[in-house]
């Protein structure tokens, strides 16, 4: 176990440095660069000061001189300044995963709670009528467009029923914590609708997977009720698969966050990431991408672990 | 395996029959043609009812359904239903190209790691895996905003008016290929044990003829479910770059883009934000249908029912 | 044995290592699968090699046919050693050494032609041009007992035993002086197995051909082989001429295979012997001989010394693992 778990932890670190210096690259690619910004804003720069100051901030040494430069003053803490907030990338990073985790959990729980049930009664009557109108429903949610869905919605409680706000945390002079839900609301069901058709696909798949094994036939000719058998027996085994589902799939949530977050103004990791590429903030941009893949990847991790402790077959040495 | 087809039957025939019981997935693949028909006679309904897609008319901002404009104009006064043609034009070319395109690099991949197994396959799988885990969206729209000029792309190309539909294609079609090469490396592993292809080793075939001519003809049906449902994928990403400024730019329609302002128009205009986004989620899910369609009727085992 | 051998196996072993697959596989344990078998086919001779399933015997042929690149040991064919040649090297050989497969519905490409499927090895070796190909196609199916016609259809319009003579003339393209036939006609109906027998026989005769014959099924191997050689556990445990084989079995293993074939076992006024319980598995060694756990005419020195494969009495072309073979107790 603890072999495998070195391994995959190392693999992990691999993939994040590989991911840090492509996008460090990739960063160094984006249109103009910070002195290019001096420039639009002091006309008064010559040509040769541009120069000058390129050579001072180390911009015109090779990339890789340039990466190393960065991870070590990074591995410091020292993530640099954002151009845009005047402020230590750290200063705006904190805030912001703090309300991706709240939108991002909420969403999580609401889906499987919904995925759960509804997947299992599917499961249990595969091919029926209900099992056909829920592979319907879950098909529109894994094909409706997440920013349109988030319009619709907007379009629907905001601007005709007007019942909540279209966007934002809280209202502006203060509103307390019911307000501050009342804003959640929306960018919650927004993600969590875009989530759950996929998650209930996932739990009839694998709940129909294990209805099908011969424990649960033996179960059933024992004469164990089918409800014990479905939620008692099935349930657990049927989870496995699931849970690590789930945790891969954090990438792709992420990318429904960072949707949502952009259409509600909801000051998240998502939309920062987003504001900051457009904005040309490039130290708010690396660090902002690079903490996204480094909470993907533990998620994986945990998938990884999730698995090895739900399923007893699994034995990692 | 054998029964039906040893009385003569060929696997296709079967499949055919298959599908057509399938009846969403045939209805899909009616709306889809329909679309596709509109899309590529956009110029003609265009001529028909004598409108211009580009043609700014400031006067006739926001208008509602009248006999000139079917589905009234945006505001900049264009007519709706003509841009939502060359919309589904730009959409369903970029969608159906990408999907090509990551269908060829999963197929070369999957190929690769399920012919030659062992290590190459453990590597390819891990980088397939990486990349299904990452979060794709924030890293695309990081390659969506880099500077063609930066990485030596000529300028005359660099600025014309078309280069944001290549470039989306190949950006999706990078981030598409993962299901391909998944389904297709799976498939791959199972044919390299039939004895067909073992018979190819024992007369001395080399790898290329054995996964050209032996594997990859057998690999068909996959390619062409993986391909089927990655379609809708990569709509949807296409959609949600064009929708984020960064995918298809203006003055090119797409459903996408034609959705930017929509939120700031919400309020005043909500049949704008209404129409791009219905089109492509009918779009998608017919993709959808039609790819799981296609599974059940390619697919043998699919079929207990 | 006049003259130098066809094919000369000596000593040969293959490992198999199970379990333990990927980027950072380690602990693998083996499994022998075939363990020092040595044997040799004259030229124009059919030599069967029969034995359970999981006894080693198409691992021994697919070793034989370079497919599953041996442990240890060595191969000679015509004079030449196999083990060891790189894939180059190996290319004009293969031209020589065919392979015929149990499965007909498997062993041929559902996507290809029966033109293309049989004019195969001649394209991958570069023989001929398009034409000469497709002359020497239409030969090869009237030589099985096929028409023309068929070439341009495909496999699933055949049945099994029309599939089964198509792979036997992708096997013959090659002009090949070894065929190694797994199971060749197990998977076919009773009714036609005896054909596609006799045109594997007649074959010979007209084409030169030496077969070495896999298969469990005695009547089958009674009626097509020349010699037998019987494997248990990835050793051949009695290797004599057919008519020896069945009227005068020196193991005991093959005393029980014969007497599960009804007609083959007939005329024996002994009780049948059956087997006592499943094949003990490769993995674990037993000491002794590899038979004893299962035989019913054991001595001590069967727990602790191996039987090597050795002449029987009187009959130095006899060869029988056993301590006993010389005791007429079968």
């Amino acid at each position: 176990m603890s072999r495998y778990l070195t391994t995959r932890f190392v693999q992990s670190l691999l993939v994040l440095a590989i991911m840090s210096f492509a996008i460090y690259g990739l960063m160094g690619l984006m249109p103009g660069d910070p002195i290019d910004l001096m420039i639009s804003a002091n006309p008064e720069i010559t040509s040769e000061d541009a120069a000058r100051l390129r050579a001072l901030y180390g911009l015109d040494r090779p990339i890789l001189e340039r990466y190393g430069n960065w991870l070590q003053a990074a591995l410091t803490g020292d993530f640099g300044y954002s151009r845009v907030h005047k402020q230590p990338v750290v200063d705006l990073l904190l805030p912001a995963l703090g309300s991706t985790a709240r939108l991002l959990g909420l969403s999580l729980l609401l889906s499987i709670a919904i995925a759960l049930p509804v997947g299992i009664l599917a499961a249990a009557r595969p091919y029926s009528r209900l099992d056909y109108a829920i592979n319907l429903v879950a098909f529109a949610g894994i094909s409706v467009p997440v920013f349109w869905l988030g319009l619709l919605l907007i379009m629907l409680f905001s601007v005709i029923l007007g019942v909540l706000p279209a966007g934002g945390t809280e209202t502006p002079g203060g509103g307390g914590f019911w307000d501050q839900l009342r804003h959640l609301v929306l960018p919650v069901a927004t993600l969590t609708l875009a989530s759950v058709g996929g998650h209930t696909r996932y739990v009839r798949a694998s709940m129909a997977e294990t209805l099908r094994q011969d424990y649960i036939r033996t179960a059933r000719a024992k004469g164990i009720g089918w409800r014990r058998v479905l939620w008692r027996h099935a349930l657990r085994n049927a989870l496995i698969p699931v849970v690590t589902i789930l945790a891969l799939d954090f990438g792709f949530l992420f990318s429904g966050a960072l949707v949502t977050e952009t259409i509600f103004a909801y000051p998240g990791m998502g939309k920062m990431i987003y504001d900051a590429i457009m904005g040309n903030d490039f130290n708010l941009a690396l660090i902002a991408l690079m903490l996204a893949t480094l909470v993907t990847l533990v998620g994986n991790l945990l998938a990884d672990l999730a698995y090895a402790w739900l399923d007893p077959r699994v034995t990692y040495k | 395996m054998s029964g039906a087809t040893a009385s003569g039957q060929s696997g296709w025939a079967l499949a055919r029959r298959r599908f057509r019981r399938h009846r969403l997935a045939m209805a899909s693949a009616a709306v889809l043609v329909i679309l596709a028909v509109l899309s590529i006679s956009a110029p003609l309904v265009a001529y028909l009812l004598d409108l211009d897609p580009a043609a700014v008319d400031l006067f006739n901002r926001f208008q509602g359904p009248s006999p000139a404009h079917p589905l009234g104009t945006d505001e900049l006064g264009r007519d709706v239903l003509v841009r939502l043609l060359y919309g589904g034009r730009v959409s369903l070319l970029v969608g159906i190209t990408a999907a090509l395109v990551a269908s060829v690099i999963g197929t070369a991949v999957g190929l690769l790691a399920g012919y030659y197994g062992g290590r190459l396959d453990a590597l390819l799988m891990r980088l397939t895996d990486g990349i299904i885990a990452l979060p794709l969206l924030p890293l695309l729209i990081v390659l969506a905003a880099v500077d063609l000029a930066k990485i030596g792309v000529p300028a005359a190309i660099a600025d014309s008016e078309s280069v944001s539909l290549y470039r989306i294609i190949i950006i999706v079609a990078l981030a598409g290929w993962t299901t391909v090469a998944r389904l297709v490396r799976g498939a791959a592993l199972t044919l390299r044990e039939r004895d067909f292809v073992d018979a190819a080793h024992g007369m001395g075939a080399g790898a290329l003829r054995i996964m050209g001519i032996h594997i990859l003809p057998n690999l068909v049906s996959p390619i062409i479910v993986a391909t089927t449902l990655s379609v809708g994928n990569i709509i949807l990403l296409e959609s949600v770059l064009s929708f984020l400024g960064l995918g298809i730019q203006p003055p090119i329609p797409s459903w996408g883009n034609m959705l930017t302002n929509a939120q700031e128009l919400i309020w005043s205009a909500p049949a704008l934000a209404f129409y791009p986004g219905i089109l492509i989620f009918v779009t998608v899910i017919a993709f959808n249908f039609l790819g799981d369609g296609l599974q059940d009727a390619l697919d043998p085992k699919a079929m207990e029912r | 044995m006049s003259g130098e051998a066809l094919l000369e196996v000596r000593d040969l072993s293959k490992e198999f290592r199970v379990g333990g697959e990927g980027l950072f596989a380690r602990d693998a344990r083996r499994l022998l699968a075939v363990n020092d078998v040595s044997f040799s086919i004259e030229a124009g001779e059919v030599l069967a090699l029969v034995g359970e399933s999981g006894s080693g015997k198409t691992t021994l042929s697919r070793a034989i046919a370079m497919l599953e690149p041996p442990t240890r040991g060595s191969v000679r064919f015509q004079g030449q050693e196999l083990t060891g040649l790189g894939r180059r090297n190996l290319r004009p050989v293969r031209r020589r050494i065919q392979l015929i497969y149990q499965d007909p519905y498997g062993s041929l490409n559902p996507r290809l032609t029966v033109g293309a499927i049989i004019g195969e090895p001649l394209a991958v070796h570069g023989i001929g041009s398009r034409d000469e190909r497709q002359f020497r196609v239409a030969q090869l199916i009237q030589d099985v007992g096929l028409s023309p016609h068929d070439l341009a259809r495909y496999p699933h319009q055949f049945s099994g035993g029309q599939r089964q003579r198509i792979a036997i003339a992708r096997a013959l393209a090659l002009e090949p002086s070894l065929i190694i036939a797994d199971e060749p006609v197990s998977a076919l109906d009773v009714s036609v197995r005896s054909q596609v027998l006799n045109l594997l026989l007649d074959l010979r005769r007209s084409h030169g051909l030496t077969y070495l014959f896999v298969s469990h099924d005695l009547t089958v191997v009674r009626h097509i082989a020349d010699r037998v050689a019987v494997m248990y556990l990835g050793r051949i445990v009695e290797l004599a001429q057919t008519n020896e084989i069945f009227n005068n079995p020196r193991h005991p293993y093959t005393r029980v295979l014969l007497d599960a074939v009804p007609e083959v076992g007939r005329g024996k006024r002994r009780p049948r012997e059956k087997l006592a319980g499943e094949p003990p598995s490769a993995l674990e060694q037993i000491p002794g001989c590899a038979f004893n756990p299962r035989c019913w005419i054991t001595r001590a020195e069967c727990f602790h010394t191996r039987p090597e494969l050795e002449p029987a009495l009187g009959d130095s072309s006899h060869l029988a693992a056993c301590h006993l073979r010389n005791e007429g107790r079968l």
